[in-house]
């Protein structure tokens, strides 16, 4: 007789083996997610993007535009000696992000705002990027 | 000394962002920083309760809905701590600094180091 092959015992061990890896995500979410966090958001040709960033002054803030990938990185220094922490569970250290951005923006037009732990930044699509109305004589 | 968390005991609290914390050790104070990004000075709370410390930070709801593509939404943020007797609670300051709210606690005098005169015996 052959043995029986039970698919839903198969199928389980699977779903269990996802859920252990999502939970095991979830609780280093804080400590090993991609830093910065950031938003996105695109209207009438123009980018907005949104990171959190406590802690930064301008001076830890870099943001570097290669052909149309925004990168950004972001200082923390730690600002007290180890042994002196009783809790610690803010992240220190220096943490980048890539953006790539769909289309060419304009390399004049982009403004960077850093208020209150967060960083917006707004990029406008350059104007060879923007379609073009041809004239048919 | 130590500050313990007390969170699970407020209500809604769960929907509140809880905000990582560094608590230092310094000779004659203790600092607690916590990250909360978003909140300015207007919505920020810091309230002593007997032996229970809690921060509370109102966000002024941005238009962060309007993010299609969302890697973090800020929600209100509460933490609440057991304080000790060995900070002096009436002392308690604080600051906020682009997004960190730094408490400074500092120790009363009972717990503060201290010299003691050695007397020689003649």
């Amino acid at each position: 007789m052959l043995p029986a092959y039970n698919i839903i015992d198969e199928v389980l061990g699977l779903k269990n083996i996802v859920d252990e890896y999502f939970d095991s995500q979830k609780s280093n979410y804080s400590r090993h997610g991609d830093f910065p966090l950031v938003n996105l958001r695109e209207e009438n040709d123009t980018i907005t993007i949104k990171a959190v960033v406590p802690g930064a002054r301008n001076e830890d803030v870099d943001l570097e535009l290669v052909d149309t990938t925004l990168q950004l990185t972001v200082k923390r220094p730690r600002d007290n000696n180890d042994d002196t922490y009783i809790r610690r569970e803010r992240q220190s250290g220096t943490f980048s992000k890539s953006v790539r951005i769909p289309y060419r923006v304009n390399p004049e037009k982009i403004s960077a705002v850093l208020k209150d732990g967060i960083l917006t930044v707004t990029l406008e699509k350059s104007d060879d990027a923007k379609p073009k109305r041809i004239e048919v004589k | 000394m130590e500050l313990t968390n007390t969170n699970r005991n407020n209500k809604g609290a769960s929907y509140n962002i809880v905000p990582p914390v560094d608590i230092i050790e310094e000779t004659d104070r203790f600092l607690l920083k916590a990250d909360m990004p978003g909140i300015t000075k207007d919505g920020l709370d810091v309230k002593i309760d007997n032996d229970e410390l809690t921060i509370f930070g109102k966000y002024e709801s941005d238009n962060d809905k309007e993010y299609p593509y969302r890697e973090f939404t800020i929600r209100d943020y509460s933490r609440s701590f057991r304080v000790n007797k060995g900070i002096s609670t009436k002392d308690i300051s604080a600051s906020l600094e682009n997004g960190v709210l730094t408490l400074i606690l500092p120790k009363s005098e009972e717990i503060k180091p201290r010299k003691i005169d050695v007397k020689v015996a003649s």
